[in-house]
């Protein structure tokens, strides 16, 4: 039998809905969500904003009150010296201070300044206080300063009034600024009392060296440690410088009597040259020392002796030492200075009359400051001329070889003074004699072999007659030995 | 500059709060539309299922028609064991239909749930959207308040 098959179709076991599930991005959510972070983003950006605000506020305050600080410590600074009112100046900082706080532009800004200014302002106290009391200090010094010169002073010239301003002194401490503590008025009326009895002992020192020196020794004195010896000190140079004093004094009054009796003697001398001398005039006069007195009465003799003829000849040697004693340097204390020695020279006869007067003319002509260079030169060439001939081996070695070099240096110096007149009378220069580029040159080795040849050349007359027929101006000799010039007419008067 | 700090804070905090309004209505709207898709797939389940026991029906017809058929060609009554064979295969097969039918019902009870959860879900979302974007508005107002504080230097003045 045949069999028909059925057929089932195979249905069921379908699943659900395909696909995935749906999200909050696929409605806007992710969209949502960035936005969200554009919101926090900024809200993060004003806060950095805000921070960096601060930040920057707080670095102005600080920056803003360094200046001011170095501001007002450099006012600080100039009131020490001019004095300015430290409250005022602290009423301005403060102000200042103030204006900008009130530029502050956050709460951080301010707490910074706040903190900063409490610290600066208790630093420019600090300093205020300081300064108020050097200046408390300053003028307490000063205070006992011009107490200590007023009192000094009287304790100086009233040395006795000592225990006296001692008391002032404990009154005037009491009163010094309220700011001195009573150690430091305790150290002031101490340093005082050592201050006025130096003063006063100074003082008695200047009043009676001798007895205070002995107060001093004796421990009188309340004086500071170690000042005992400097006041003995003192008291002994003043007693020495008491006792110079009055060596300077006579010696002084001596230096005064020599100057006068020197300047009477020339006036003398004048009287004697003029014929108007008077030896009792002069015996008389009380401004004249002795040996200037005795000296222009033998001078008065000697003079007339050689008008009359008899004149002397000067002993060569002296007259050489005479002549370098005249010229010798300033430092040289054989150095005639006046009349007397050449007075008394002529006295003992030593030297002639006319080589007195050229010698005393010499003399006047140092002192006078138109000739003094030209004296000086002339003074050197002749020292110089003198040392030379002195030294020679052909009169230092010889018998008699000194008077002879002496000789041949007077005539020299005789001869040149000679020159020096005749070239005054004519209004020439002197120069030209001591210039040795000059032909006129004095020391020229040919002109002064001229006097070594044992005045070769140089006529000797017998008399006044033979001696107005030379030519003026020439050279000559007297049988004396004596030099002289025939006159030129144009003679400086004596 | 310093002035728009704080409403530059402000600004963000109302773009913040904008967001979280909108994040929590866009996960609430995609949590609905789970839901409609979970109700649609219950619906297709209980659709397929009763498909599936119509056929599981039409087979059991089938397999007892068969079987009527093969006894009465070897010249049974339709008494006796055939008849137990009978019953049992229609038995069987009604079983079978039964449980088409409860798997069916099965898989449209677990989307219902899932459309259950998911609407739950989008109402949570939504709450959560607002409740972010109360505290964005705060948080913002607070800082925005603060910036302002900060800035707010009128008070502290010095009077010379």
């Amino acid at each position: 039998m045949a069999t028909i098959k059925n057929y089932t179709a195979q249905l069921g076991g379908a699943a659900g809905s395909g696909g995935r599930r749906a999200t909050g991005a696929d409605f806007g959510g992710d969209v949502a969500a960035a936005v969200g972070d554009v919101g926090r983003v900024g809200q993060g950006l004003a806060e950095k904003f805000l921070q960096q605000e601060e930040t920057n506020d707080a670095r102005k305050m600080m920056v803003g009150i360094a200046r001011l600080n170095a501001k007002y410590s450099t006012a600080q600074q100039e009131a020490i010296a001019s004095g300015a009112d430290l409250d005022k100046l602290r009423e301005n900082y403060q102000n200042e201070l103030a204006g900008l706080r009130n530029q502050s532009s956050t709460k951080h800004g301010v707490n910074t300044f706040d903190y900063q200014e409490a610290s600066t302002l208790h630093a420019y106290d600090l300093r205020s206080l300081q300064i108020r009391a050097q200046r408390a200090g300053a003028q307490a010094k000063t205070q006992i300063e011009g107490f200590a010169t007023a009192l000094g002073q009287q304790a100086f010239t009233d040395p006795s009034s000592l225990e006296v301003l001692n008391g002032k002194v404990e009154e005037f401490v009491t009163q010094l600024p309220p700011g001195v503590t009573p150690e430091m008025r305790a150290e002031a009326a101490q340093e005082l009392k050592y201050r006025l009895a130096s003063d006063a002992v100074r003082g008695a020192i200047q009043i009676n060296p001798e007895k205070a020196l002995a107060e001093l020794q004796s421990g009188k004195w309340a004086l500071k440690p170690g000042q005992l010896p400097q006041e003995i000190d003192r008291a002994e140079s003043q007693i020495r410088a008491r006792e110079a004093q009055d060596q300077n004094r006579e010696r002084h009054a001596h230096w005064q009597a020599v100057q006068k009796s020197d300047q009477l003697a020339n006036q003398y001398l004048q009287q004697i040259f003029s014929n108007s001398f008077n030896a009792e005039e002069v015996n008389a006069n009380p401004s004249l020392m002795k040996d200037d007195r005795q000296g222009l009465i033998t001078f008065n003799q000697r003079w007339w002796d050689s008008l009359e003829g008899a004149g002397n000849k000067s002993n060569p040697t002296v007259l050489n030492s005479m002549l370098l004693r005249v010229y010798a340097g300033e430092d040289d204390p054989s150095k005639v200075r006046n009349v007397t020695p050449l007075l008394q020279a002529v006295e003992r006869r030593e030297i002639s009359v006319r080589d007195f007067r050229w010698l005393n003319t010499a003399i006047a002509e140092q002192r006078d400051p138109n000739n003094s260079t030209i004296g000086a030169q002339f003074s050197q060439m002749t020292r110089t001329l003198n040392d030379s001939f002195m030294n020679d081996v052909r009169y230092a070695r010889v018998p008699g070889g000194r008077i002879k070099a002496g000789e041949i240096v007077n005539r020299w110096a005789f001869a040149v003074r000679g020159l020096m007149d005749d070239r005054r009378a004519r209004n020439q220069s002197l120069y030209p004699l001591f210039d040795p580029a000059s032909k006129e040159y004095v020391g020229n080795p040919g002109f002064v072999k001229a006097f070594e040849r044992n005045m070769e050349g140089v006529p000797t007359i017998t008399s006044k007659e033979e001696a107005r027929k030379l030519p003026p101006g020439t050279l000559y000799q007297d049988t004396a030995g004596n030099l002289a010039r025939t006159p030129t007419g144009k003679e400086v008067p004596d | 500059m310093a002035v728009a700090i704080p409403f530059m804070m402000y600004a963000g905090a109302a773009v913040a709060v904008f967001s979280s309004i909108k994040q929590g209505q866009a996960a609430s709207a995609a949590a609905n539309f789970n839901a409609a898709i979970a109700q649609q797939d219950a619906a297709q389940a209980r659709s397929d299922a009763l498909a599936q026991s119509i056929q599981i029906q039409r087979d059991n017809v089938l397999r007892i028609g068969s079987i009527r058929a093969a006894a009465g060609a070897g010249g049974g009554t339709g008494a006796g064991s055939v008849l137990d064979v009978a019953a049992d295969v229609a038995a069987q097969g009604e079983l079978e239909r039964q449980w088409a039918l409860y798997q069916g019902e099965s898989r449209a009870r677990g989307y219902k749930n899932t459309a259950t959860l998911d609407l739950a879900q989008g109402k949570a979302a939504k709450q959560a959207g607002y409740v972010s974007a109360a505290g964005a508005a705060l948080g913002g107002l607070g800082a925005g308040l603060q910036a302002q504080d900060r800035l707010d230097t009128a008070k502290l003045r010095r009077v010379g």
